[in-house]
């Protein structure tokens, strides 16, 4: 029998939309005058507070003008648009402009921290959009993209302060204030508290996510941090963040009705595409294939995360401990 | 240089506060170059003087408006509303590093408007309303968020009507649909939703489907480089299509 494998992705339906994609490839972000591999760069605090950075504007304009052709929009209705959002207040402006085809474009955006503090002066980083974009609105015509607005080929940078992905997730205690404040009864022992409406829509794992053990049993366990029961317990309190963070990003798609397109979906959250990657590569499944997984059978996810982990070993070792 | 405040430092101070211990000093001096405090200690004198006032008149505002957003106190808003122009016109020029450093906003809302948050957001409040409670801030912090509140209006509004805008209250449109998600990066798109939403053009049920639609829209629209009557049709026909729907 033939196994035919179903999965979602939103494709946006305009007709020769894909050509356009390529336009943007050779686009980079420079970091103290040298162009970056990678779109997503991760710095020291302290060097965030010193470099200075650029956007390179290298746009194929054959690119451009055939795949415009092909669709049948004007290259004059189309502009090359930067937009530039800081991570923690969410400043965000417009930083260039420019019709994509008709003008010289320069070689570089500078990203000035002394034009737009609060956004390339923000110590916690900032995302750098790139856009291709219909700047003004069309005859409506089936398959082709028609509202002012609408992006036909876009790219993002980020920059970021260096952190481990589960840095923001050290636990923290739950003392009787933080229960009451959380409204959960005497007794519990952990709670994984999701702050905000959107984990999706968040801009780090720190600021959505707060993993609470009562107060005494964490004082216990940071007593005694390197003792075989401390350790099991702190891969059970692992696998139990994890499956929340997962189910919440698959809660949060699903409430968007964009469920089975999380790649694509979590695509600016980077913290959560590592996390979703990593979990991924562990348990031998592509991310879309982990959010089936956890979709039809929630507890094969959470088997296959203690098996990556060897729970049940550092468990049997606890007891073991005991035993003596 | 200013004050700042770890989260863990911030917990422990709310809770002598909240117990009626004497609170124990664990503010930080961070920061090299210029000395933000006078500056701040001004913006946080006139924000007490100000939440004192109106505090004291939040029973007749209360009358005068009729209340529509079911989760929060619409009167206390209103005050939240005032005091967000006050504080984003008291702090705008302070330094970047200042105003991105996440100690800083905790250390306003533990240090500076202890008396306010637990008003507003309620005596037994959690710690995120201070910036506490999480390794980051979220935008419960009443501080950062009233900041931005004002910051949001101040970009999108003429000089004489953007205090009008921060002041339209709606706890819930405010943090769930503006705040936290991505319409916050676009002032033109969070202020229309915001005015039509004061002027009764969107219906208390209506609101939730709208924000999800202008989420979904954000995959294929940059509002960023929309105008004010591009925004507007935008949102016009997302009201019409959900009434169509419905």
């Amino acid at each position: 029998m033939r196994t035919v494998q179903i999965e979602r992705r939103t494709v946006r339906p305009f007709a020769g939309i894909g050509d356009l994609d390529v336009c943007l490839r050779s686009m980079s972000l420079k970091v103290n005058n040298e162009p970056q591999p990678d779109a997503a760069v991760v710095r020291d605090s302290f060097e965030l507070q010193e470099d200075t950075f650029a956007l390179r504007l290298q746009i194929d304009a054959d690119a451009v003008s055939n795949a415009l052709e092909k669709m049948r929009i004007p290259a004059g209705d189309v502009g090359l648009v930067i937009v530039a959002t800081g991570k923690c207040l969410k400043a965000t402006e417009v930083v260039f402009r420019a019709p994509v085809m008709e003008t010289e474009l320069p070689d570089e955006v500078a990203l000035s921290r002394t034009a737009h503090p609060l956004i390339f002066g923000d110590s916690s980083g900032f995302t750098v959009r790139a856009y291709v974009v219909l700047e003004r609105d069309l005859q409506v015509r089936p398959l082709t993209p028609y509202l002012a607005g609408t992006w036909l080929a876009a790219r993002e940078f980020s920059v970021s302060v260096r952190r481990d992905v589960l840095s923001g997730l050290r636990p923290q205690r739950l003392t009787d204030e933080v229960r009451r404040g959380l409204k959960l009864p005497a007794g519990t022992k952990t709670y994984l508290h999701i702050v905000g409406d959107s984990i999706l829509e968040s801009t780090g794992l720190a600021e959505t996510v707060a993993f609470y053990i009562d107060a005494s049993l964490f004082d216990r366990l940071y007593a005694n941090q390197s003792s075989a029961v401390a350790e099991a317990f702190q891969i059970d309190f692992v696998i139990e963040i994890l499956m929340g963070i997962l189910s919440e990003v698959a809660r949060d798609s699903d409430a968007l009705g964009l469920g089975g397109s999380e790649d694509s979906v979590a695509g600016s959250h980077h913290e959560i595409v590592a996390l979703t990657r990593e979990v991924a590569e562990r348990l031998d499944l592509t991310p879309s294939e982990l959010f089936q997984t956890l979709r039809k059978d929630y507890p094969r996810v959470k088997a296959g995360l203690q098996a990556a982990l060897n729970s049940s070993k550092l468990a049997q070792r606890a007891i073991g401990t005991m035993d003596k | 240089m200013h004050w700042t405040l770890s989260s863990e430092s911030a917990s422990c101070m709310i809770e002598d506060l909240r117990v009626g211990r004497a609170r124990q000093d664990l503010r930080q001096l961070t920061g090299s170059g210029r000395d933000s405090r006078p500056d701040i200690d001004r913006v946080c004198s006139s924000f007490r003087e100000r939440f004192a006032h109106l505090r004291a008149n939040t029973g007749r505002e209360a009358e005068r408006v009729v209340p529509r957003d079911k989760s929060g106190d619409v009167a206390k808003d209103s005050v939240e509303g005032r005091l967000s122009c006050l504080l984003f016109e008291g702090l705008k020029d302070v330094d970047a590093r200042v105003l991105t450093d996440p100690g800083f906003w905790r250390y306003l809302a533990v240090w500076e408007m202890f008396e306010y948050i637990e008003w507003r957001d309620g005596s037994d409040c959690g710690l995120p309303s201070f910036g506490a409670g999480t390794h980051g801030l979220t935008w419960d912090c009443a501080s950062k968020r009233m900041f931005v509140r004002g910051r949001i209006a101040n970009e999108a509004r003429s000089t004489e009507s953007w205090q009008a805008v921060a002041q339209i209250p709606g706890t819930d449109v405010w943090r769930s649909h503006i705040l936290r998600v991505r319409t916050g990066e676009s002032p033109q798109l969070a202020c229309a939703l915001l005015e039509a939403w004061d002027r009764r053009e969107i219906r208390t049920k209506e609101i939730r489907d709208v924000a999800k639609r202008i989420k979904r829209l954000r995959s294929n629209l940059v509002f960023e480089i929309m105008d004010q009557t591009q925004i507007q049709s935008t949102l016009e026909r997302q009201i019409d299509a959900i009434r169509r729907d419905s």
